[in-house]
């Protein structure tokens, strides 16, 4: 019975602790509350009856006045002993719901370690996600990191504000792919 | 006179200075520095105040602390009316963190410039960050009468009443505020967060049609639409309007259907008469949300009877078709609940043969299809948590070898065979096993975390170290670079490893950095007090404060303080040099020769490992001065002006003549913020206790009882409280007349007579315990201390008696709780020296009871076991995987 729900200041710890038993990027806990105290409505944490916390997603929103709003994924972590449960995709679904409510986001991107294929397989299989680039040696092990992005807009046409184009860019904007 | 008028700096002069300020600002400190030394390098004006102050403020920007605080306090008394003189000295002061020094200087500044905007800041940050409110509220009103005109003002302004408590006062100004201000378009976050923080405010207020009518008003430019509607549902139920509230209910379900929390508040709405209406409720939230788990799984914590068997079955069948492997994990919780686990046990164990039998979960149903080979081994793997959860180890792991023997290159079959043998008592197996499953999948941290916690609860800190290394950054050592990270897991196990092996220092050491790393956190809110007031993400800002206010009730905070308490409240009971002699148990069965040539093999040990540890930070310094004089162009002063503290000296700690006082540095805030732990009473009872303390022991019985009246500790403690009371010539002699009349007085409520003997209280409470294993623990350890020794052979007959008792009283569950009373009974703490042959026969039992326990090992079994370890290394050097028996 995983509960999942919006991530609030108390739950930054856990999160933390999560991510360090399962993710080797890791941050002190000021970063988390940064993320925590700009976007408060976009990283979310499932949880176990006993209120462990066994996954998470942490997020925020690009700030770059020259391309369309978007979401960044800045970690996603699901315990090995919670796995193939789903934990990963309703989290990424609610954190991609909350930007394109909170922040009209048009699309959502992350890293991933080109190395890591279970991640690479659900981003691109179960959630949609293309690569757009790879960045050389983006790990500080020298890795070489995927850049991927996901649209939005399935979560645009059920979530998305009244009136509002999907494909209408901002004023500033200039063309971006896609 | 004469020193203002030295104090005035001609134009010339004047206009030098102003360079140095902007200099400073702008982080050029040589410049400023060059600056200063033309003004200073004038006689006339070698001892100008405020030049003084600013070459001091830049030097400690540069790392050059003592010499800043030189500079900056002639400058001051140089030039005591200086507003600037005030505000470098109450910046200095704020660098290391002593913020009422640094408030006090800012306010002198005030005294001469009453209006400047920067030291205003600078002191409202500390204001609020000290939560000192009503001082926050008037430098906040100073504030907004000089910049009226920005946004930050009315908010900063509006929040201290907030935080104050006077919601009516916070809305006014809001309200005020929000009339000369328009969203820069409809849909405007910033706009959006101060609404919907004016509703939460409405909120706690209790104004609840006031805030309904709020959130109808400005729908439009409000974007968070589900904390919109969360809010919407939970107004409209209050206010009686219980079908629109239904209505939102159900559309946030379809935004977030496994949020736990909604179908909660939609029962309530619904009011569902029994379980027949309840699961109807869930029949449908089914049908709308197929593909939800939480419909399909909440109805099984309500449901009982053959109902229950009915869609547990289902569940249980679904989820292994659909091949989850942790299932174990989400029905674990009806655990709990009577008879569930047997209805769990006999539908698993049906599967089981079935699919053995004819490869589908039922024979007789002809309809279920046949399922993959995994299916077989994930109810295996289902069977074995199943036993293992159970305390039937032996069973547990027949199972589990099933399983590997049927697909011997699954990472989760050996973690699961390495936590059996851990909960069976055998860390050093499960060691092994967690090694193999680690070795299966190399990416993955998080079997590399369980690993290395094995280990470190095996107390092979450095192998444990090694294994960590794998996932931390390159070039630094890994325990270290965990510690940076605020790795709490890591640290607190090392502690208790670092006590339980009697490396006190050690375990004190990472008992401190974590209570460390809590300050930091504290200290970490500093920069946002600012920060969102600007970004308007003041629900968010406003929890973040309510959570600092109670960050040490986490329980890691709570694991590192009482470790730490309990090892000072030892280090006082025995100071280390005795410690020294008394570290072997008085039963471990070595001679006086034999002890001492252990003790001195442990000496040399520790000393070894902490010069290799020495070595070792030595070249991390090294390397880190490398890295920082590399990157010194980018970070000029980030580090050389932040707060350092003083380095943990693990041989310090374990040596301090006040153990007492740090003990209760770690006490305070586990009384303060934990006001439902009975433990955290107990424990300060015990360190009240060590300091003489009456009345303050007086207070936490009295909590503790309100919190839960039942538990052992509080009895132990109460037991102890007695026997002190008792003592009339001593203990209660030495007291105060109005002390000792308080306690008196306060007997009968806690004992329910004036007069009861302790051993009275302590034979009722025993009498009361038969049949549960951890009561009777405490009240033959509390026999024996207070009858002594004569009691030794009654203790122990009774602790045997209750051991036997068996499976009865649920002893197969209680290993925990046996090795604590076997090790205390062998170091001599519970019932004093007792002979070998005692001993070994209560050895004997325990190792009857719990076989894998390497606790309860004799000689010969240790042995054996040992070239069992062997084995399993062999194996898994060779590859061989296959079943291996429970040896």
């Amino acid at each position: 019975k995983m509960n999942i729900r919006n991530a609030t200041p108390a739950d930054l710890m856990n999160m933390q602790d999560c991510n360090l038993q399962c993710l080797p990027e890791n941050y002190q806990m000021k970063y988390y509350l940064y993320h925590g105290l700009s976007w408060p409505q976009l990283s979310f944490v499932a949880e176990n009856l006993d209120g462990e916390i066994v996954g998470y997603v942490l997020a925020k929103m690009e700030e770059d006045p020259e391309d369309q709003p978007h979401g960044h994924i800045t970690s996603l972590a699901v315990k090995r002993n919670y796995r193939r449960l789903g934990i990963a995709q309703k989290l990424m679904d609610q954190a991609s719901r909350a930007m394109v409510e909170s922040f009209h986001a048009r699309y959502v991107s992350l890293h991933v370690r080109v190395s890591n294929r279970a991640a690479l397989q659900l981003y691109k299989k179960t959630l949609g996600f293309r690569i757009s680039e790879t960045e050389p040696k983006y790990y500080a092990d020298g890795e070489d990191a995927y850049a991927m992005k996901r649209m939005l807009r399935e979560f645009w046409d059920k979530f998305g504000p009244k009136g509002v184009d999907f494909d209408v860019k901002p004023a500033k904007a200039k063309a971006v792919e896609p | 006179m004469s020193q203002t008028s030295s104090q005035q700096l001609p134009p010339k002069e004047q206009s030098i200075f102003k360079r140095i300020v902007k200099c400073y600002e702008q982080k050029q400190y040589k410049n400023g520095l060059k600056f200063a030394k033309q003004i200073l390098s004038n006689p006339k004006f070698s001892e100008h105040g405020e030049t003084l102050a600013m070459k001091g403020l830049i030097l400690s920007y540069m790392g050059k602390k003592d010499e800043a605080w030189e500079l900056v306090k002639r400058g001051l008394k140089n030039n005591l009316k200086s507003c600037i003189c005030w505000h470098v000295f109450g910046l200095l002061q704020r660098a290391e963190r002593k913020y009422d020094e640094a408030m006090k200087a800012y306010k002198c500044a005030l005294r001469f410039e009453s209006d400047n905007m920067q030291i205003l800041r600078d002191l409202s940050l500390l204001q609020v960050q000290m939560r000192i409110l009503d001082g926050y509220r008037d430098t906040r009103y100073q504030l907004l009468l000089l910049r009226p005109q920005q946004k930050a003002s009315w908010i900063g302004y509006a929040m201290s009443f907030h935080l104050l408590g006077d919601y009516d006062g916070t809305l006014a100004i809001l309200k005020e505020y929000c009339k000369t201000q328009k969203p820069s378009s409809q849909y405007d976050y910033e706009h959006s967060e101060l609404l919907l923080y004016m509703v939460s405010v409405m909120l706690e207020a209790g104004q609840q049609q006031a805030a309904l009518d709020f959130l109808n008003e400005h729908d439009a430019n409000i974007m968070d639409r589900t904390y919109t509607k969360e809010v919407r549902a939970r107004l409209c139920s209050e206010l009686g309007r219980l079908s629109e509230s239904e209505t939102v209910m159900r559309e946030l379900i379809s935004v977030n259907p496994e949020n736990r929390a909604y179908y909660a508040q939609l029962e309530e709405l619904l009011k569902p008469s029994g379980p027949v209406e309840r699961m109807a409720i869930y029949a449908d939230l089914r049908k709308t949300h197929p593909r939800a788990a939480m419909p399909r799984r909440l109805p099984l914590d309500f449901l009982t009877g053959d109902e229950f068997v009915k869609e547990l079955d289902n569940y249980l069948r679904q989820s292994f078709h659909k091949g989850v492997p942790q299932l174990f994990r989400l029905v674990e919780g009806l655990y709990d609940q009577p008879g569930k686990a047997d209805v769990a046990l006999r539908l698993v164990e049906g599967y089981r043969s079935s699919l053995a039998d004819c490869g589908r979960f039922g024979e007789s149903d002809p309809a279920s299809s046949a399922e993959p080979p995994s299916t077989l081994v994930w109810v295996w793997y289902y069977l074995a948590q199943h036993y293992s959860k159970l305390g039937r180890p032996a069973e547990a792991l027949r199972v589990i070898d099933l399983a590997i023997e049927h697909t011997p290159t699954l990472t989760e079959l050996y973690s699961l065979k390495g936590q059996i043998y851990k909960d069976a008592g055998d860390i050093v197996s499960a060691c092994e096993y967690l090694k193999e499953a680690q070795s299966l999948d190399t990416a993955d941290r998080y079997v590399n975390s369980v690993c290395a916690r094995y280990l470190i609860q095996a107390g092979r800190m450095e192998e444990a170290e090694q294994f960590l290394g794998r996932f931390t950054r390159e070039g630094t050592i890994a325990g270290e670079h965990l510690a940076d990270m605020q790795c709490m897991w890591y640290l607190t196990e090392c502690a208790a490893s670092y006590k339980r092996l009697g490396q006190y220092g050690q375990a004190l050491k990472k008992c401190h950095e974590v209570e460390r790393h809590f300050n930091e956190m504290v200290e970490d809110q500093f920069d946002f007090h600012s920060y969102c007031l600007r970004k308007m993400t003041l629900r968010a800002y406003v929890s973040m404060l309510r959570l600092e206010d109670k960050l040490k009730a986490h329980p890691y905070y709570f694991t590192a303080a009482r470790l730490a308490i309990d090892t000072y409240l030892m280090l006082h009971r025995r100071p280390l040099d005795a410690l020294a002699d008394d570290s072997v148990g008085k039963n471990d069965g070595l001679s006086a020769g034999e002890a001492k040539k252990l003790r001195s093999k442990q000496r040399k040990a520790q000393k070894r490992a902490e010069q290799e540890r020495q070595k070792a930070e030595q070249e991390q310094a090294a390397r880190l001065a490398a890295r920082k004089a590399h990157n010194k162009e980018h970070d000029a002063d980030s580090d050389a002006n932040a707060f350092k503290e003083e380095a943990l000296d693990p041989e310090k700690l374990a040596r301090t003549d006040k153990p007492l006082d740090q003990a209760v540095t770690f006490l305070r805030p586990l009384l303060n913020l934990c006001p439902d732990s009975v433990e955290a009473q107990c424990l300060g009872f015990d360190v009240y206790r060590a300091r003489q303390r009456p009345l303050l022991m007086l207070r936490c019985l009295l909590k503790a009882k309100s919190i839960d009246a039942s538990h052992p500790w509080l009895h132990a403690c109460l037991v102890r409280f007695l026997a002190m009371t008792a003592d009339q010539q001593g203990a209660m002699a030495a007291m105060e007349p109005p002390v000792r009349a308080l306690i008196v007085q306060h007997l009968p409520s806690l004992f329910g007579s004036a007069s009861v003997a302790p051993k009275a209280f302590n034979d009722a409470f025993l009498a009361k315990s038969a049949g549960d294993f951890v009561n009777t623990c405490w009240g033959l350890r509390l026999k024996y201390e207070l009858e002594g020794p004569s009691s030794q052979s009654a203790c122990l007959a009774a602790l045997t008696a209750a051991l036997s008792a068996g499976s009865a009283a649920g002893i197969e569950r209680q290993l925990e709780a046996c090795s604590n009373a076997y090790i205390e009974l062998r170091s001599g703490d519970l019932f004093g020296t007792i002979d070998a042959d005692n001993l070994n026969r209560l050895r004997t039992q325990l190792h009857d009871l719990f076989p894998y326990a390497r606790e309860f090992f004799s000689p010969t079994d240790a042995a054996a076991a040992a070239a069992a370890v062997v084995k399993i290394q062999s194996q898994v050097l060779n590859g061989e995987t296959s079943n291996n028996g429970d040896e």
